[in-house]
């Protein structure tokens, strides 16, 4: 599902493969993604390449990446929200899907006549295959699971309440037989909601949603060897509770106001390590490295809209939201004003504008592109401000020949502020031992560009091309000197070609080409003599301090990796209704081999000079899965 | 929607399809070295100026050219010394004399040497690599002293602190250096016996060290070291006390039985005031160590002064200060 996303204009991907999410220059954290309601804080199995969104109960996927209303807030760059399906309420479903690494199942139905239920899973087993398959006793490996369960009922007419949870970890994991050794990383969120949705009249409605949503990262390593007795516990994670209401007021078919309040309490665990060591004959050494306690914050939101179809041409959205953040003892205050605006222009074409102030009081901290469960999510303290964003668009959009094609143009400009980089050497480390406030810096970032989308959404053949023109450049006082640096993903050129023709009434072909400008990153450009300064040997004889070699980086982010292309291409077997089919899939991913590169590794070669290559992870992938209904 | 069954002609409809994806698997699947040679980016070498401007020191500067990143070669060694550059000093702007090519292969003079309180220059011209600068000016050693003290009872390893006193100059960012070594001795009427001079590992918890240089893992609050680099952020204009503890060890003299005193430990505590540049070169240097062979940090780009080059010609005002202690 965030695949398909990272096709659309103004969506950029990072890594290949990986979920994460660059929306028109912003990063991955900037994307609120709510499943049902409730904000999931990392989207990712398997390290990024697969998402945790179950296809087969997913109903209906909307992003918003600019102009704003008012009922959004918290993240700079887009808003997903995804909606699962609500159980079937007439007849019982089963649908699932064999793969060769997972396969998944939904059960679904009524529970009585106003009550309906939906039971989803799904789990990859290549690590009891490895086992099964290993002639030695292997007990490690590799696996991840979902579950999706959601409770409707219906009390009357007015009245609904509905129930949704999802769980889902990834665990890998290798034992010795003996005991003697244990490892485990494990990452995961729990998320729930229970709404309440209730009609007052015709002119007024509201909802009010109780959510709780937490992510956790762990690492446990333990040793029991003859010579050494060690056990490291590493944890990290986010969590919330949060209350949301809402109520809408129609007073007339052209004018509708739209109020409501959203209060969230997080509670940030930075990360802390506990480490013992038993290790004869020295001491024991019993520690927890917790540079970071726990952070406490509120985030409390205010919000009113108002919809107003002025003439049968001209409509607007006006909306003001007021959010506090408050976290140890400091507030940060903020009223951030969202307008947006369509015109029909003669001939269908529509002119639609937005301008959208936003804020966002929680970062994630990442050394890397990959979306590693190790990245880290942290609040905005006294030391480190909300980033906060202004972003207009301007745009044109029409359709044609009956809705079947629909062109969109689209120009934005963006400027983001405090945003957050890890400092100069700053990393990642289980026994990390200074504040992450410490490692960071904070700049600004803006990014602008154009986006073009035509799309054919009836016949035979559908699909649609996309095409992206941007710049995306960061500023921070303590990076690059002080001057402009590319972002990381500052894509020139992004063009994604899909369709999808149905050749028969069973057998569909798919085919999928993206091109995007090579990924910017730093690279050494040169080696140099670096002293020992100091009074070291010269203070006694007078003797020149001896030298070393250091790299200079030259430009933050001013080397381009190898542009990207990938084909993918796909055969569908479907037969039967919408109500009961089984379908077989097979297909190919990077059709034509393309070795896109994934990351770069440098070697020293004897000579002294670095050798580099660019590694990429996937060639030509085929894949075969059978789906079913019934 | 209409409903279709599964027959052998929607699989014979798609065989040209079948039949291309079989073929793409066979050509590409089968292709699993996942590696492309780099395209390594040019460089034009550069004049690479290190030198450090020290008070009552002669000059001596080093020039060499730098290498590319993913060219061979070792800066380090004879191959990349410059030896037909010309090296001027200038102070506050006013040109002071040459430095000429010496022994070691580095340019140095006897004269005009470094006051402190003064803005030097160092530009250096040669064939092919252009002219650079880098300029500095010397800082000023505050008003210091040292006293020692018994460590308190219980600390099995450390049997005396070294307390500091800073008088911090106000109005200013300071930047300074510090590094413990030790000399043991006896002394008789006719003779010294002494085990040479050798750097002392001291421990602290001070805050503006453990800041700067890190913290021990099995102690937050301590840091240890044979010398530390810290600011003034916490103290900045005022007195500030650094107590450093440090051990007596065992002291061996070849004639213990002699002399006509107890043994005697001597503490040589340099403490030495830091220009900006001097203290950026040393942080971004210490941090670049840490973290050259760590491929998920980030990259550290060592601080240079040397404006159309790399390097650092950096100023430095060094005081030593001597405790001597009685070993009954």
């Amino acid at each position: 599902m965030l695949k398909t996303l990272q096709l659309l204009p103004g969506v950029q991907s990072g890594n290949e493969g990986t979920s994460g999410l660059y929306v028109r220059g912003g990063t991955p954290d900037q994307n609120q993604i709510l499943l049902d309601g409730a904000p999931l804080y990392n989207v990712s199995h398997l390290f990024g390449f697969v998402s945790v969104f179950n296809p087969d109960i997913v109903q209906n996927v909307r992003l918003t990446k600019g102009g704003f209303p008012a009922r959004y807030g918290g993240h700079l760059s887009s808003v997903v929200e995804v909606s699962t399906e609500s159980g079937n309420r007439k007849a019982y479903d089963v649908e699932g899907s064999l793969g060769l690494v997972a396969s998944r199942l939904t059960v679904q139905g009524p529970i009585g006549d106003d009550t309906s239920f939906l039971l989803a899973g799904r789990r990859t087993y290549v690590d009891m295959l490895m086992r099964a398959l290993s002639e030695d006793d292997l007990d490690g490996g590799y696996y991840f699971y979902d579950v999706n369960a959601k409770l409707n009922h219906r009390f009357s007419s007015s009245d609904r309440l509905a129930f949704s949870l999802y769980t889902g970890d990834d665990e890998f994991y290798n034992r010795e037989d003996d005991g003697s050794s244990v490892f485990e990383l494990g990452w995961g969120n729990l998320t729930s909601t229970l709404q309440w949705t209730h009609v007052f009249g015709n002119q007024l409605f509201g909802s009010a949603t109780l959510r709780y949503s937490q992510y956790q990262f762990g690492v446990d390593a333990e040793s029991n060897t003859q010579d050494e007795r060690y056990r490291l516990r590493y944890r990290s994670g986010i969590r919330d509770w949060g209350l949301k209401a809402n109520l809408d007021y129609d007073p007339s078919p052209r004018h509708s106001i739209r109020t409501g309040f959203d209060l969230t309490h997080h509670r940030f665990r930075p990360g802390a390590t506990q480490y013992r060591n038993d290790r004869e004959p020295e001491a024991a050494l019993d520690t927890t490295i917790a540079p970071s306690d726990p952070v406490q914050a509120l985030d409390a939101s205010l919000y009113a809209e108002d919809n107003v179809t002025w003439t049968d041409r001209f409509k607007t959205n006006l909306g003001l939201r007021a959010t506090g953040f408050f976290v140890q003892g400091t507030s940060y205050l903020s009223l951030q004003p969202r307008v947006s605006a369509r015109y029909l222009l003669p001939n269908e074409w529509a002119l639609k504008g937005s301008y959208a102030w936003m804020y966002q009081p929680i970062h994630l901290l990442t050394n890397s592109s990959v979306g590693l469960p190790t990245d880290l999510w942290v609040s905005s303290t006294a030391e480190v401000p909300p980033e906060r964003a202004h972003q207009v668009t301007l745009g044109t959009a029409r359709s044609f020949r009956d809705r079947a094609y629909e062109v969109r143009l689209e120009g934005y400009g963006k400027l983001m502020r405090n945003l957050l980089e890890y400092e100069q050497g700053a990393a990642f480390t289980l026994a990390t031992e200074a504040e992450w406030e410490d490692q960071v810096e904070t700049g600004r970032g803006w990014s602008y560009g154009a986006e073009v989308l035509l799309r054919r959404t009836r016949g035979e053949t559908t699909g649609w091309l996309s095409y992206t023109l941007s710049w995306t450049r960061r500023q921070f006082d303590a990076l690059n000197d002080g001057e402009p640096f590319p972002f990381r993903y500052d894509r020139r050129h992004d063009f994604t070609a899909t369709a999808t023709h149905q050749l028969t009434g069973v057998t569909s072909v798919s085919a999928t080409w993206a091109y995007r400008s090579g990924t910017a990153l730093t690279l050494p450009e040169a080696r140099y003599r670096a002293p020992e300064l100091g009074p070291r040997e010269s203070l006694a004889d007078g003797y020149f301090n001896p030298f070393g070699s250091v790299k200079s980086y030259g430009e933050r982010n001013g080397y381009r990796m190898r542009d990207y292309h990938r084909l993918d291409l796909g055969l569908t077997f479907k037969w039967g209704d919408p109500s009961g089919f089984h379908a077989l899939e097979i297909g190919a991913y990077n059709a034509y081999n393309r070795k896109n590169p994934y990351f770069l590794r440098t070697d020293r070669a004897s000579n002294g000079a670095l050798q580099g290559e660019t590694i990429s992870l996937l060639p030509t992938v085929p894949y075969l899965n059978y789906r079913f209904r019934f | 929607m209409r409903s279709h069954r599964f027959s052998l002609a929607s699989i014979s409809t798609a065989r040209p399809v079948v039949w291309g994806l079989a073929l793409l698997l066979i050509v590409g699947g089968c292709d699993f070295q996942r590696t492309v040679d780099l395209q390594a980016p040019t460089h034009e070498p550069k004049l690479v100026v290190n030198g450090e401007i020290v008070p009552g020191t002669p000059w001596r500067i080093d020039v060499s050219r730098s290498v590319g990143a993913f060219e061979p070669g070792t800066p380090s060694d004879s191959t990349s010394a410059v030896s037909n550059a010309t090296v001027t000093v200038f102070e506050e702007g006013e040109r002071q004399g040459r430095l000429l090519l010496d022994s070691l292969d580095q340019y140095s003079a006897q004269q005009f040497p470094p006051e402190p309180g003064r803005q030097y220059t160092v530009q250096v011209e040669a064939p092919d690599l252009g002219t650079v600068t880098a300029t500095d000016r010397v800082p000023r050693v505050p008003p210091l002293s040292l006293t020692t003290e018994p460590v308190e009872a219980g600390d099995d390893y450390y049997d005396r602190a070294l307390v500091l006193t800073i008088d911090d100059p106000s109005g200013t960012d300071n930047y300074y250096h510090i590094r413990v070594q030790k000399n043991g001795y006896r002394r008789d009427s006719t003779s010294i016996d002494t085990v040479g001079l050798t750097d002392v590992s001291f421990q602290t918890r001070d805050r503006s060290i453990i800041d700067e240089m890190g913290r021990l893992v099995e102690e937050a609050n301590a840091y240890r070291g044979r010398e530390a680099t810290f600011r003034d952020v916490l103290f900045g204009g005022t007195e500030h006390a650094i107590r450093l503890q440090v051990p007596e060890g065992n002291l061996y003299l070849p004639n213990q039985e002699e002399g006509d005193d107890y043994p005697r430990l001597k503490y040589f505590l340099y403490v030495s005031a830091l220009s900006e540049d001097a203290y950026r070169f040393d942080h971004t240097r210490r941090l670049f160590r840490r973290t050259e062979d760590n491929p998920f940090a980030e990259p550290v780009d060592v601080h240079s002064n040397v404006t159309g080059g790399y390097g650092i010609v950096a100023a430095r005002h060094t005081d030593t200060l001597k405790a001597e202690v009685i070993l009954e």
